[in-house]
């Protein structure tokens, strides 16, 4: 089962979304895997527990060099944006 | 100095200290009923004393004696002597004390004979009126038993008692007269020493011979108590068998109603009472009639058992009407809520107070009275347990449809107090906590000082980052982490406890929990053991890794709680109650983006849901990150952090028209705008993830955007709600 991080700057709103997000394509697909939010500050401590980072454009520069792919959205809420660019991330 | 103390000298020294003429050595002789060589012998051997008192013992020929010295020094002589103990004779009868002795005298000559007032005040040295307020006090006390005290004009005092009354008011004043919290007296009446109290008025306990005593306690002792009689249950009982003995020799028998008997006769506790008398029957050569056995039944039902904290081979629960388990279970958590200390933790209490309580239920439907000689102490000492305690009777008091005297409330709360102690001390005793908190420092700071003062006890470590926490541990010693975050992979050694940045009672109390059980189930490797040999002892187990897996986890779940779903619902507002009328602002004209942030905070500022400080940050967020905001083609989310100044859970929904640019390269503009403020990390949750539901369904989006009047946003809202509250 393969983790994946959702970051966003507070870790209250947009990285919830694409939480929910994600669940929801995983659910419909079939996919089992476990997907937790935070926000930029916490990540870098949680990150190496995790198989993929998911964020904005914005953040993207902050959150690589851990070792772990990162993943980055447009549109939060479009569950086609989510199938393209994280599940084959998670196959 | 003290070998020359008896209680003849020491009323002697108080005769001669209070005197300021001489008195003679033959009147001092006829006072004290000694001869007078006795009297001359006390007074060489009270000698050195006086000296040693400052004072001077002067003999004269004829005159007598008398004790010379400045007045203080003979006060402080007297303070002396009154601390050696004394006798009611000579020092004043303190009230309680002339009460019990005028039960007493009651008790045993107003059944028969009359008792004229001004006879009980003379034998008791008071006055007509102290004796007549003494005599409503008596009133009150023979009232617990359903004695009433007749006064009868040119007659004297009556008691208006039947036999089974009288048995129990005789009984708890022979008891009280016994007090078993008193170190120098023996629980065993056999063994008690002779106690202090004018011979003109017995006490009711010097009314039970002491070899029926002895018989009676050695036949108590030789059965199998189980289980076993606590003290005051086997002195109880020795003195209901002494007294029904002793009562049946004088032709006063007990009755029960036929019915009563019946019921009684069908009860374990009967056959024990029978088993008894039959033993003491043998011994004494006497017949005991079955009212008796029943009587004595009766007081078995009622009986304390002795402490819960001897391990049981059967659990109390399995043997008891499920409804004392749910009283019990109930009571418990009215106590907790009152404390916020999660007392239903702690197994021995629940153990504890089902034995408790099905004496107290029998004493409660066959009338018997409590004694409860400490209840004003703990009413004193414990005021808050006993008021809490006293909330949860309320509730037992529903079930079993009968008020309970004050003196089963104290000996309730004397088990609350116990659990209390107990779940304090492991909750919180020697514990080194260190707080990680990944918010700004002011949260972390309210947190802080809020777990302070609901943990008392514990040594806090301090406050933490995120990053620091793994370092922080390393160099210092640590027990318990407390997290706003999930540290889940920092830290491996330390258990880690969840909290939110704000949290609430609910969250408190879960906090609380985690402590109580980290203590006992952190190191779950053996627990988890255990129970994995007790599954394979009873089952056959396919995977067993993955089972001891699975409870692994389960336990962790336990200890290191999270979302509690169920019970979070109830809190956690769902979308339609964050999206009312009010909140909403449809084909609204903005010029920029700073305007957007505005328009769509003032209905949550105007409520006061949000304070001004928090419109200022969202608008610095979005000039420090950037557009960040902006989640989707046209939708922005506009929040900042709960410590930024939200008052409670808000949301407010914004559409504009035409739409406004945020900078964001792809997502422009933005005509769709959710303002939000969140408490903490999770009361939002739901309402958010109903909201991307609906977001991510193009026709409702569609239908959103398009919407001129509030009411056709509820429409749209109105599935997603039912759709996401079930899913979550």
């Amino acid at each position: 089962m393969k983790k994946v991080l959702v970051v966003c700057s507070n870790g209250l709103g947009s990285s919830l979304m694409l939480k929910s997000n994600i669940q929801k394509v995983c659910r419909e697909k079939g996919i089992d895997a476990t997907v937790e939010h935070c926000d930029l500050g916490s990540a870098p401590s949680m990150i190496q527990d995790f198989d993929l980072v998911v964020t904005s454009e914005g953040l993207a520069g902050e959150l690589q060099g851990f070792g772990v792919p990162v993943v980055t959205v447009v549109n939060f809420i479009s569950p086609t944006e989510v199938e393209e660019k994280v599940l084959k991330h998670l196959q | 100095m003290d070998g020359i103390w008896t209680e003849r000298r020491r009323r002697l020294a108080e005769e001669l200290l209070r005197r300021t003429d001489p008195v003679t050595v033959t009147r001092l002789a006829s006072r004290l009923k000694v001869s007078p060589r006795t009297i001359r012998y006390d007074l060489d051997a009270l000698q050195p004393w006086f000296q040693e008192q400052g004072l001077q013992l002067s003999k004269r020929p004829r005159r007598g004696v008398q004790v010379m010295g400045p007045e203080e020094r003979v006060q402080s002589a007297l303070r002396q002597l009154a601390s050696r103990g004394g006798n009611p004779y000579r020092h004043p009868l303190r009230p309680e004390e002339r009460v019990r002795l005028i039960l007493a005298y009651l008790l045993q000559d107003a059944q028969n004979t009359r008792v004229r007032v001004q006879d009980l005040a003379d034998r008791l040295g008071v006055s007509r009126g102290t004796l007549l307020s003494d005599l409503k006090t008596v009133e009150e006390k023979l009232a617990a038993y359903r004695i009433r005290l007749l006064r009868i004009p040119g007659y004297g005092l009556k008691l208006d008692a039947d036999e089974f009354r009288w048995r129990q008011a005789a009984a708890s004043l022979v008891f009280s007269e016994l007090d078993p919290e008193h170190p120098d007296r023996s629980f065993r009446l056999a063994e008690a020493p002779k106690l202090s109290a004018p011979e003109t008025v017995p006490s009711m306990a010097s009314l039970l011979p002491r070899e029926l005593m002895a018989t009676i306690e050695a036949v108590l002792s030789g059965f199998d108590w189980e289980p076993p009689l606590s003290d005051r249950a086997f002195r109880g009982l020795a003195i209901h068998i002494a007294l029904a003995l002793l009562r049946l020799q004088e032709g006063r028998g007990v009755w029960l109603p036929p019915e009563q008997l019946a019921e009684v006769k069908a009860k374990g506790e009967f056959r024990m009472a029978r088993r008894l008398f039959r033993a003491l029957e043998k011994r004494l050569g006497i017949d005991v009639p079955e009212s008796e056995v029943g009587y004595l039944a009766l007081h078995l039902l009622g009986a304390k058992r002795g402490p819960a904290s001897i391990p049981m081979e059967r659990s109390p629960r399995e043997d008891m009407d499920p409804p004392l388990a749910e009283v019990v279970d109930r009571m418990i958590r009215i106590v907790s809520e009152s404390f916020r200390l999660p007392l239903y933790l702690d197994k021995e209490l629940a153990e504890g107070l089902i034995i408790h309580l099905k004496p107290v239920l029998a004493r409660l439907k066959y009338g018997l009275p409590v004694e409860n000689p400490i209840l004003d102490d703990i009413r004193t000492h414990y005021p808050q347990i006993y008021a809490a305690t006293q909330k949860a009777v309320f509730w037992l008091e529903r079930v079993v449809g009968c008020p309970i005297p004050p003196g089963e409330v104290g000996y309730l709360a004397m088990h609350f107090g116990a659990a209390l102690t107990r779940v304090k001390q492991k909750t919180l005793s020697s514990r080194r906590i260190l707080l990680v908190c990944a918010s700004g420092l002011g949260t972390a700071k309210l947190l802080e000082s809020t777990l302070r003062s609901e943990l008392p006890g514990v040594e806090w470590i301090g406050t933490t980052s995120v990053m620091q926490v793994a370092k922080t541990i390393k160099s210092r010693a640590v027990d318990l982490v407390i997290s706003t975050v999930d540290l889940d992979s920092l830290v491996k050694d330390v258990p880690v406890v969840r909290i939110p940045p704000l949290p609430g009672r609910r969250e408190i109390m879960q906090l609380k929990e985690g402590l109580y059980l980290a203590d006992s189930l952190t190191p779950d490797v053996h627990l988890v053991g255990e129970l994995m040999e007790l599954i394979q002892r009873y089952a056959d187990v396919r995977d067993a890794d993955c089972l001891a897996d699975a409870l692994r986890r389960w336990l962790d779940g336990r200890i290191f709680f999270q979302k509690q779903r169920t019970g979070r619902v109830v809190n956690v507002p769902m979308l339609d109650k964050l999206l009312i009328p009010d909140n909403i602002c449809l084909q609204a004209e903005c010029h920029t983006w700073r305007e957007v942030v505005e328009a769509g905070a003032e209905p949550l500022l105007r409520q006061g849901m949000i304070e001004a400080r928090y419109v200022d940050q969202i608008q610095e967020n979005l000039i420090k990150h950037g557009p960040y905001m902006v989640i989707a083609p046209g939708i922005a989310l506009l929040h900042a952090r709960p410590e930024d100044g939200v008052r409670e859970v808000c949301m407010s929904l914004l559409t504009l028209n035409p739409g406004v640019p945020f900078g964001h390269s792809q997502n422009d503009p933005v005509d769709v705008a959710i303002t939000f403020g969140t408490t903490d990390n999770e009361s939002h949750v739901y309402a958010l993830s109903q909201l991307m539901e609906l977001l991510s369904h193009p026709p409702s989006l569609q239908r959103l955007r398009k919407a001129t009047q509030p009411e056709e946003v509820i429409e749209i809202i109105r599935p997603f709600v039912r759709k996401g509250g079930e899913k979550e």
